[in-house]
């Protein structure tokens, strides 16, 4: 993506004080043009007079020619509105994407994780990611095009800022899952629930080109050498009929290899992706609490019914019977887990 | 792909197949058919090239260069004649290639793309810049400028944090107050208001010693804080910075004394400005951190006020200085006046000035001085000002601005009054020119109808009844020519006559003579006819009149006639009547008008001109009566009393002063202004961390002060905090931190400025010249001249200069008494009772007169204290007597100085700190009395006091008067 620098002005509306005001309104509407008359009128000094009408003619309020003194039209329109108008000269940041400058939707600004290094490694977890980029350079008629759309503000640019204009363009990366399906891309990022439309439209017309142009991934060997280093090589990888790849292990070896919050989750290696199960509905059961569990420490969890929902859905994805929230009770304190405890009770009595 | 560098190449490229391409591009063509062949590559180039570039690649050690189209990129290899690129591959966008691409920095621009199918087809003169396109690669492929580590920038900034903590426990260390001051009633009281701040009496549960002017602040709410006024038993009066809602403090709770962190935010804040490189003037942090100054030539103005010629270069440099001056200003150097002179001309030119310091005094004094027509303002703690000042507060200003508004709008809103009255005479007098003109026009309008209906009836009367008359007439006229016909005729046959008879005598006259007889016989026939020519004209002429007035008889006599006569006869009177109220409706409103417009001429009697009076108050109106409503809501609002107009004023101000620290306090309402210049007094004084507050603040610095006086914090000050603070982990060095700290930022700056950015006031006008000359050799190297008239010297001594040696006295009654834990960081102090007792004897002579005691250490000035008090009660010796460092900055007739140090081993302790001699020295007008035993100072073992006191002594013994001790008796009265 393009990250574009801005400055901005834009009018904002602050409070007259005493000295400002009157003298911007005799200025208006009294005809009294030049200092003397001014200084005269408010009984103060003339050199007092000429300092104000200099903050008036910092702010762009009033303009002096020779003695004369007129209002500009900011200066007019506070005035009239009784209130001081001043241009506020303002910065931002702008995101187009790097292949047709076209600008960044708003909804794609907030909770948006960006790297800023090329080496395109997130700080969380250590993941890579590959780079997929234009090569036209950025498109500056694009941000003027931006400026003069009725819908900017659908773009992250407020309608109340005028006098856009760049001063700093630069690459920014943003990272996102690609999932490649039979029929269409799905892109995935931190900063949306679900799949990124407008980003599965952008790379839609670059992806295919890369992903036909690399080495096709053997996944069902990736993920026997994956399970083999985790001392699982007994355990083959099956293909199900939607083309996912499974592993099915032991319910013992959760919480010991592998941790019970994988359990029906999605492994990431080299490309391709697999699924860690169990055929053990009661362990899946138990992967459910584990994860809900986890899910409630973490305090994102309002009431008592999202609590359900949440334990509705995990259920769902690991086809378990959903449990209640009795049951989370239960496995708490079969746990030992007195605060798990206790952040239920709270959930229940909120 | 990052921004980065664009080439332009001058010249087109030929872009050729390579030798391979077209097996590789028919193998790549299988697998990806999308890729362009040579021929729409070529198109995809040119159409980067008018979209900023086609980015470029250089593959390490491979002779390609790879540039980057839309769903491809393309190895080109400039051909070895160098004239063409040839096509090495096309390749993909494969992930990798993304990844370089994503990489690059550079771009190629050129004239064009060209293919050609054979390199036999290029054109001569072709070249393709490969050494260019290879460098500027190897230019923008380099890794950014990376962390390169620590700056001077960010050294400096880390040690002045530090700088700021270890000023905070230095003066934590000089004056420890009770931290916790618990209370059980909090009292009103009638203490004198400099502004709305709140001031309260605190009833104390244990007495407290919290010394006047300690910062405290409510235990459970920090953000109630002020100082303490004064102390009286368990009576601490505590004067808040800002208005305090009673409510809020509790009615029984704790105070917390000098804990306050507020210096220390502020400084920090200074500092971050600096970090941020924020400080208004651009290149400040450069000088601040590398001491680059700019060039810049002074200013020819001269002073408003006489300067000598010192003070005269300081205040034609400081006009013009970009960035920074430092102006050494000794005691007595008119540093005060100097700086007046800059504020007043700067503030002339428009500019809004800063007056800062330390202490203050020093911003009081200037502020003090300023000049009337110069708004000045000081603001800050107003129980702090000097008496001279509290008029410049900012509450006060303010007062003033009000009454004097009031009193000088006064005339004008009576005379606005009638815009703004409802009715409002002069819309009514207005409403009567405008209807009076009306009526007059209206009966102009009758009068001339009138007039025609009248001349219509006389015409018809005319026609039915005037036959007579005009044939009258006609006869009258044809008779008249008749006659006058016949006259004429007379007349020439007489004037030939005439001829005829005077030629009859000359040649011809025969002719002539006959001629005129003719001429006398028609004339004799002639003359009748004339005669009775003019008879009938005569009755004819006389016939007519008489028809003529007949016939106007009748006219005038006719019913329709008479009457419309009356009615024009009517409107003009009726015009007559209206010209008339509208000419007393308009000397009212020119009356009116000319009080508060000027006079707009004398009141019109005409119609026209009336008209356009009217016209003219009609244009004013709206104007004036804005006018009148304007200065009523003006009046209404200056009669309270507003903090609204604070703010303004301080904005408004062409000179401000307040303390260093005073500038980053919120409620002085200075935050968010920036200053043209700022001149800095007593700078030589002020911590680093202080004076970077109005440093950063201001386009122009003008430092003001002294280091040969007494530095903001002393070596031992600052070697005890050093040795309590561990520094292991802050990357910072020692030597810099006590650098920082005992090193003024005026002194840092001050050695490493280029000459024109430091200059010398030289010519002192304080001490006598006896005292001037020793300080100038020895701290002034030689340059201060003085400028004063001799005194003589105070009663008992002959020298403004006198040395009272105790060495002479046994050891036993000279000896020094060390005092445990009396000094600063708990350290010992000494006490010198024989000092003290001949101080004593010294003050009872001068009572009457402006002496003070300076002594080096507490201990001694809290003996000679005790012991004057006795003597001459607390109130003669309030502020009378005190450490070296609490009277810098002050000046006193008689100064009396106590050495106190006395013993066999030299030491001279806090001595060594030379500086101190000479604030203590610099401090008299008229004499000063050295006190101390010439055997323990001229023989410290400190290297560089000893050879001071040796020289001290040897010119006191030259210039001065050195009294043994034991002999001062007899010089007493």
């Amino acid at each position: 993506m393009w990250r574009v620098e801005i400055k901005t002005e834009v009018r904002e509306s602050q409070p007259y004080e005493l000295f400002d005001q009157f003298l911007s309104r005799a200025i208006a509407r009294a005809g009294l043009l030049d200092v003397s008359q001014l200084a005269t009128f408010f009984g103060v000094d003339r050199a007092l007079v000429d300092r104000v009408i200099t903050f008036l003619e910092t702010i762009g309020h009033v303009r002096r020619s020779g003695d004369a003194l007129t209002l500009t039209g900011i200066g007019q329109q506070s005035v009239a509105d009784g209130c001081r108008y001043v241009e506020k000269k303002g910065r931002q940041v702008l995101y187009f994407d790097g292949f047709t400058s076209e600008p960044m939707p708003a909804t794609h600004y907030e909770g948006t994780e960006w790297i800023d290094d090329i080496e395109l490694t997130l700080n969380a977890d250590g993941t890579r990611f590959r780079v997929v980029t234009g090569s036209r350079s950025f498109n500056f008629e694009a941000l003027e095009r931006l400026a003069s759309r009725p819908d900017r503000e659908e773009f992250n640019l407020p309608g109340s800022v005028s006098s856009i204009k760049p001063i700093d363009v630069g690459s920014a990366f943003l990272p996102a899952y690609v999932v490649e399906c039979t029929e269409r891309l799905l892109v995935f990022v931190k900063a949306m629930d679900g799949p990124d439309e407008y980003l599965a439209d952008l790379v839609s017309t670059v992806l295919p080109d890369v992903l036909a142009a690399e080495d096709r991934v053997d996944d069902m060997r990736t993920w026997q050498d994956w399970l083999r280093a985790r001392g699982l090589e007994n355990i083959r990888p099956e293909r199900l009929p939607n083309n996912i790849l499974r592993a099915s292990l032991p319910a013992k070896e959760y919480g010991r290899r592998i941790s019970w919050w994988q359990l029906g989750s999605f492994e990431v290696h080299r490309a391709s992706f697999l699924q860690l199960w169990c055929d053990d509905a009661e362990a899946r059961q138990h992967a459910v609490l584990d994860r809900v569990g986890r899910i409630v420490k973490t305090r994102v969890i309002r009431d008592a019914d999202e609590l359900g929902r949440r334990l509705s859905d995990l259920a769902g994805q690991l086809q378990v019977t959903t449990p209640g929230i009795a049951d989370l009770r239960r496995f708490a304190r079969e746990e030992n887990d007195e605060s798990l405890l206790s952040m239920v009770e709270d959930l229940l009595t909120t | 792909m990052l921004t980065g560098e664009v080439l332009k190449i001058a010249a087109p490229i030929v872009i050729v197949p390579g030798l391979k391409l077209a097996a590789k591009f028919a193998t790549a063509r299988r697998d990806f058919p999308y890729l362009p062949d040579p021929v729409r590559l070529v198109n995809e180039l040119n159409q980067l090239n008018g979209e900023g570039g086609v980015p470029v690649t250089i593959d390490e050690g491979k002779p390609w260069i790879r540039l980057y189209v839309r769903r491809s990129c393309v190895a080109l290899k400039v051909t070895n004649h160098q004239d063409a690129m040839s096509v090495e591959f096309i390749e993909p966008m494969k992930l990798v290639n993304h990844g370089r691409l994503a990489r690059s920095r550079l771009r190629l621009t050129t004239p064009c793309w060209y293919y050609a199918s054979q390199l036999r087809e290029v054109p001569p003169g072709y070249r393709v810049p490969e050494r260019d396109i290879r460098a500027a690669w190897k230019r923008t492929s380099g890794e950014p400028a990376a962390d390169r580590g620590p700056t001077d920038l960010d050294r400096f900034c880390d040690a002045m944090d530090l700088v700021i903590e270890g000023g905070r426990q230095i003066e934590a260390q000089r004056n420890p107050p009770d931290r916790i001051v618990p209370y059980y009633e909090v009292l009103a009281t009638a203490e004198r208001r400099r502004s709305a701040a709140g001031v309260y009496v605190f009833r104390l549960s244990r007495p407290s010693s919290t010394p006047r002017g300690t910062l405290v602040h409510l235990r459970r709410d920090e953000a109630l804080r002020g100082r303490v006024l004064g102390t009286d038993g368990d009576r601490l009066t505590v004067a808040f910075d800002d208005a305090v809602d009673r409510a809020r403090i509790p009615d029984e709770g704790e105070l917390v004394a000098g804990t306050s962190d507020l210096v220390q935010r502020i400084q920090k804040n200074a500092v971050a400005r600096v970090r941020a490189g924020t400080t208004l003037h651009p290149r400040m942090v450069a000088l601040l951190v590398d001491g680059q100054f700019g060039d810049y030539r002074p200013s020819a103005e001269s002073p408003r006020d006489r300067l000598d010629e010192f003070q005269t270069a300081a205040f034609q440099h400081a006009l013009e200085v970009p960035d920074l001056l430092c102006v050494v200003g000794p005691p007595g150097t008119g540093k005060t006046r100097t700086i007046v002179q800059i504020a007043t001309a700067a503030a002339a030119r428009g500019e809004r000035v800063l007056i800062a310091s330390q202490t203050n005094t020093a911003v009081d004094n200037v502020i003090e001085k300023m000049p009337s027509e110069v708004i000045s303002v000081r603001v800050g703690n107003a129980e702090r000002f000097t008496e001279s000042v509290r008029h410049k507060t900012i509450a006060s200003t303010a007062a003033e601005l009000q009454r004097q508004t009031l009193e000088r709008t006064d005339v004008s809103r009576r005379r606005l009054a009638p815009w703004h009255a409802d009715p409002s005479p002069v819309t009514g007098w207005l409403r009567r020119l405008d209807g009076a003109l009306a009526d007059a026009d209206q009966a102009e309008t009758r009068r001339r109808a009138a007039e025609s209906a009248r001349d219509a009836a006389a015409a018809a009367i005319d026609a039915r009844v005037g036959g007579l008359a005009r044939s009258a007439e006609g006869t009258a006229r044809r008779l008249t020519a008749e006659a006058e016909k016949a006259s004429s005729r007379v007349k020439r046959i007489a004037s030939k006559l005439a001829d005829a008879e005077t030629r009859s005598a000359g040649p011809f006259g025969v002719i002539h003579r006959w001629r005129a007889g003719r001429l006398r016989a028609r004339l004799a026939t002639e003359e009748p006819r004339r005669i009775r020519a003019d008879v009938a004209a005569e009755e004819a002429r006389s016939a007519h009149g008489r028809l003529r007035d007949e016939l106007r008889r009748q006219i005038d006599d006719h019913p329709s006639v008479r009457e419309a006569a009356g009615l024009a006869a009517g409107a003009s009177s009726a015009i007559e009547q209206a010209l008339h109220v509208a000419g007393q409706a308009g000397r009212e409103l020119v009356r009116l008008h000319a009080v508060v417009l000027g006079a707009p001429g004398s009141p019109p009697t005409d119609r026209a001109a009336l008209g356009d009076l009217a016209g003219w108050c009609r244009a004013w109106e709206p104007f004036l009566r804005e006018r009148a409503a304007l200065l009523d809501e003006w009046r209404v609002v200056l009669a309270q009393p507003t903090e609204r107009l604070h703010a303004e004023l301080i904005r408004y101000s062409s000179v401000i002063g307040a303390t260093c620290i005073g500038v980053g306090v919120q409620a002085n309402l200075l935050s968010d202004l920036d200053f043209d210049l700022a001149v800095i007094d007593e700078a030589g004084q002020i911590p680093a961390a202080s004076a970077l507050v109005p440093m950063t603040r201001a386009r122009r610095v003008v430092l003001v002060g002294d280091h040969h006086q007494l530095p903001p914090f002393v070596d031992d000050d600052v070697r005890h905090w050093l040795t309590r603070k561990d520094l292991s982990g802050t990357g910072v060095d020692p030597r810099q931190l006590s650098d920082l700290l005992t090193r003024s930022a005026f002194e840092r700056l001050f050695q490493r400025a280029p000459a024109g950015n430091q200059l010398l006031l030289s010519r002192q006008r304080r001490m006598p010249a006896v005292l001037a000359d020793f300080v100038s050799a020895e701290f002034y190297g030689g340059r201060l001249i003085s400028d004063t008239e001799p005194r003589p010297p105070a009663p008992i001594f002959r020298s403004p200069l006198a040395v009272v040696d105790t060495s002479g006295l046994p050891a036993s009654e000279r000896a020094e008494n060390r005092r445990r834990q009396t000094e600063t960081w708990q350290e010992a102090g000494c006490d010198n009772r024989a000092e003290g007792r001949i101080i004593l004897t010294l003050i009872q002579q001068y009572a009457s007169l402006d002496w003070v005691v300076i002594a080096p250490y507490r201990a001694q000035v809290q003996l000679i204290n005790l012991w004057a008090t006795e003597l001459l009660g607390a109130e003669a010796v309030r502020d009378r007597i005190g450490t070296v460092d609490s009277f810098q900055g002050r000046e006193r007739d008689i100064v009396l100085f106590s050495f106190t140090r006395s013993n066999q081993s030299g030491n001279v302790g806090f001595l060594s700190e030379l500086r101190r001699l000479n604030v203590a020295i610099t401090r008299a007008r008229q004499q000063l009395v050295l006190v101390g035993d010439r055997d323990t100072l001229t023989a410290a073992r400190d290297p560089a006091f000893r050879g001071l006191a040796q020289r001290m002594f040897r010119y006191a013994d030259e210039h001065g008067d050195v009294v043994p001790a034991q002999r001062l008796r007899e010089r007493l009265p």
